[in-house]
């Protein structure tokens, strides 16, 4: 018959070997090694978002509830400030958008520029970069135009889209409709 | 085993950092300074102030991040200047660019660029425009680029004041 042998001090090893699970799993958790990120979408409505570009386009921009409408006979222009986080806080965009409407019988080409600021690492001069875009809008219809950091390349060498402002030439009949913001947020563990 | 000893190390830093102070232990440098100050220190304290002047610190900044803009627009132009020229992806570019500085959006503006230019080479293009007016330029170049949505690529802006009281539009656009 084999004698049943007895561990000296298992009790303490498994102890011990607790505390030390207990240390790793609260390490990892306090360094955020299992944080779980959410993709989150922001609209902001361009009535309250974006205003004319100067007084001479004032006129025929009607601000209505679900957009900045165009009701001249003549383009246009009007600025929008995108509302963001800082990308060093971890909720920088990775897509930003706005969204327009035609409201004409024919055809329309909307013309938008992202205009965005950042420094490059190792550089004291902040640079100033536009990315124009546009989109073909069908009668009574709607489109978007968006930007995404690689539409960055060769600038910003970020995954997210910087500190950014848009600038939009609405043709007559068309409507800016809102802006919209794409981003992660760390919600914890 | 890193997490652990971090887990470890941790703990010992948070005791640290909760234990109470000693009644004779030392507080901050500073603060001792300060709180007997005597004349002579009051004279040390104006004339420190006064070599701590911020306005020739902020001066030479404003010097320093000029250079660096002009050099680096500098650096852009040299880089414009040392591509090959596509002759027809240039030409049909120019059209569209030079289409729309004269198309209605920007004529609705009413503002008028003067010495207006556009040269384009393989890869980018350069424009450049003399305003009267500063704000007239930021206006115009920015309309002009929001115009500008399905030729380039992307675009960056100098708008420079000259000494004449003029203000210099640079744009250099790079190719969709």
């Amino acid at each position: 018959m084999k004698a049943i042998q007895t561990i000296p001090h298992s009790g303490k090893r498994i102890a011990g070997a607790c505390a030390v699970a207990v240390g790793t799993l609260s390490s990892l958790l306090s360094t955020g090694v299992f944080a779980i990120d959410k993709p989150r979408f922001d609209y902001q409505g361009a009535a309250a978002l974006c205003q004319p570009s100067s007084p001479i386009h004032e006129a025929n921009l009607r601000s209505r509830p679900l957009g900045l409408s165009n009701s001249g006979t003549k383009t246009a222009f009007v600025t929008c400030a995108l509302q963001g986080s800082d990308p060093t806080g971890q909720r920088g965009a990775y897509q930003v958008q706005v969204n327009v409407g035609n409201n004409d019988t024919v055809a329309k080409i909307i013309t938008c520029t992202l205009v965005v600021v950042f420094r490059k690492p190792g550089e004291t001069v902040d640079r100033t970069v536009y990315i124009p875009r546009s989109a073909s809008v069908p009668a009574g219809s709607g489109g978007f135009i968006s930007w995404v950091p690689t539409d960055l390349t060769g600038t910003t060498g970020g995954p997210e889209v910087p500190k950014s402002g848009v600038s939009c030439g609405l043709p007559k009949k068309t409507t800016l409709q809102y802006t919209g913001n794409y981003y992660r947020e760390d919600v914890g563990n | 085993m890193i997490f652990p000893l971090a887990f470890v190390g941790a703990l010992v830093v948070a005791v640290l950092v909760m234990r109470p102070k000693m009644p004779n232990e030392p507080v901050a440098a500073a603060a001792t300074s300060a709180a007997a100050p005597d004349a002579s220190n009051k004279a040390r304290s104006a004339a420190a102030m006064m070599a701590q002047d911020p306005l020739p610190q902020l001066l030479a900044q404003d010097d320093r991040v000029l250079e660096e803009r002009t050099r680096y627009l500098a650096a852009l132009e040299a880089a414009y200047r040392a591509e090959p020229v596509d002759s027809q992806w240039a030409a049909m570019t120019e059209r569209a660019l030079v289409d729309v500085s004269r198309g209605d959006a920007l004529a609705a503006t009413r503002i008028k660029p003067n010495a207006w230019s556009v040269q384009c080479h393989s890869r980018s293009c350069k424009m450049s425009a003399v305003f009267g007016d500063y704000d007239d330029a930021q206006d115009w170049a920015n309309f002009f680029l929001t115009g500008t949505g399905g030729i380039l690529a992307q675009a960056e802006l100098s708008v420079r004041r000259d000494v004449g009281g003029t203000t210099h539009v640079l744009i250099f656009g790079a190719r969709r």
